[in-house]
């Protein structure tokens, strides 16, 4: 379980907080979605959530372990995978297939069992044709199902997207949740899903909205988006239509 | 500016001795204040065609004709043509150099020739465009801006250059609700203006608000071309190319 209490962050030198006191409880195998207007702090909180960024005041405890707590961060960091909006940040290895065996190397998987899930991801992502390019030589979007491909392989608990697949096309957007909403549905991984997109996060258990560091609404997605006045919030096409 | 590619051929990673053929023999033309949506599935050559159309990358073989200046042969005349274009790119920190966003305004402007008595107009209205209207921005580091106020301030600098060509690569992504319709009115901005307006992307939607023409790339190529209205309605055009469904707005 994810729990988040009375989370404050502020950035070196800002003079307001990124989040202002955030509260949220997260159960095992959710799906949560969370939408927010540019600047409302929604990768402050997915930064948050595996230690990459650490409390002002308040806390954050995955599976009762605290990102306060420096020697049960790197146990922390295994549970939570997390892929970024710009995959640059993730993105180190020589060739597709090294980035996704890389992290299974560091967490001391044998040699068959990674070699099985290194092809298993590559057919997942859609990537095996381009298996041996280096991974700069692709295109954003295809970078982009490349990190994804890396943390999933690490089958990690608890996955956060922090608007992962902004640079697909509508259709590989489909593809790989659905192949994300696949490895929940079999292992019970929880998901938090930072999105612009309605008809993701329709898909969606509950969705949370922020708003200047605060969540403003969080509830059963359809209801929320029913209700939701905000103009910064994408609205799916029948409640756009009433706006 | 009017933009004519002729014959183009790129292969890329040339130097890493992994090289590979996105285009073969690709001509193009782009009338002076058109806009041109660009579609394709990831890696079809989306963001490669607008570095090439834009003059950031030379091509393999083939031309490309800048307002008639060919670009390969005449580099005394293609420094003057490319300090009237615009680009942002697909991750948009890649173009912040300053410490803070005024100063990337004051550098970009220096570079460009802009007038100093336009200057703090052309910012502020820029900025007020792109929705970047938060008490201290300018003073801020670019490199603290969300993904979504990157792209914003990236769309920002294209506004308040006012190019003759505007090369804009995925510039919805990431996005919120608001920030679409400070795009979309960005490029209208730039259309009035009688800029030529090349946009690659993935939002069908914004396409269809702004768009007169839309090319589909695929490997190697261009799969089709035509008025936005047609291709943007073109079910089965669109659901080969990764697009399962028409923008909303062509539906109803």
């Amino acid at each position: 379980m994810i729990d988040v209490r009375s989370l404050r962050v502020r950035y070196p030198g800002a003079d307001r907080d990124a989040l202002a006191g955030v509260s949220i409880e997260i159960p095992d195998a959710a799906l949560v979605a969370v939408m927010g207007g540019n600047g409302s702090g929604k990768s402050t909180l997915a930064r948050s959530l595996n230690g990459l960024l650490l409390p002002s005041a308040g806390s954050v405890t995955v599976d009762g372990l605290t990102t306060t707590d420096g020697s049960a961060l790197a146990q922390l960091r295994k549970r939570v995978g997390m892929v970024f909006q710009n995959p640059h940040l993730q993105v180190t290895s020589l060739t597709v297939e090294r980035e996704i065996a890389f992290g299974l190397q560091n967490l001391g998987i044998e040699h068959g069992a990674l070699r099985r899930t290194v092809n298993e991801e590559l057919a997942a992502s859609g990537l095996a044709p381009v298996r041996s390019r280096a991974p700069r030589t692709l295109s954003g979007g295809e970078q982009q199902r490349l990190a994804l491909a890396a943390v999933l392989a690490m089958r990690p608990a608890h996955l956060v997207l922090d608007e992962a697949t902004s640079l697909l096309s509508p259709g590989s957007r489909a593809a790989l949740l659905a192949h994300v909403h696949e490895e929940r549905r079999m292992r019970g991984m929880t998901v938090i899903l930072i999105t612009q997109f309605a008809g993701e996060a329709l898909a969606a258990d509950r969705l949370v909205i922020l708003r200047a560091g605060a969540i403003v609404d969080d509830g059963e997605p359809g209801a929320v988006l029913a209700r939701c006045t905000l103009p910064e919030i994408a609205l799916p096409p029948e409640a756009a239509a009433r706006r | 500016m009017r933009i004519l590619a002729e014959h183009i051929r790129y292969t890329a990673g040339t130097k890493f001795g992994t090289s590979r053929e996105v285009f073969r023999d690709l001509s193009l033309l782009v009338e002076s204040g058109e806009c041109l949506g660009v579609i394709g599935r990831e890696g079809s050559g989306k963001t490669t065609l607008l570095n090439l159309l834009g003059g950031l990358v030379p091509p393999s073989g083939g031309s490309l004709f800048l307002d008639g200046v060919n670009m390969g042969a005449a580099p005394d005349r293609a420094g003057g043509i490319r300090r009237r274009m615009g680009f942002t790119f697909q991750f948009p920190e890649e173009q912040f150099l300053s410490p803070t966003v005024d100063e990337e305004f004051r550098s970009l402007f220096r570079v460009r020739g802009i007038p100093e008595g336009e200057r703090d107009g052309r910012r502020d209205a820029a900025l007020r465009a792109a929705g970047l209207v938060e008490p201290g921005t300018g003073a801020r580091s670019p490199f603290t801006l969300s993904l979504g106020e990157s792209r914003r301030l990236a769309l920002a600098f294209v506004s308040a250059l006012r190019p003759a060509a505007a090369f804009l690569d995925e510039p919805t992504s990431g996005l919120d609700a608001s920030g679409a319709a400070c795009a979309r009115s960005i490029v209208e901005g730039l259309l009035a203006g009688g800029c030529t307006v090349v946009i690659a992307t993935h939002d069908l939607e914004f396409l269809s608000g702004v768009a007169r023409s839309v090319l589909i790339l695929t490997e190697g190529g261009i799969a089709a071309r035509g008025e936005a209205a047609a291709i943007l309605a073109d079910r089965s055009l669109l659901a080969a190319h990764g697009y399962p469904r028409p923008p909303e707005s062509l539906i109803r």
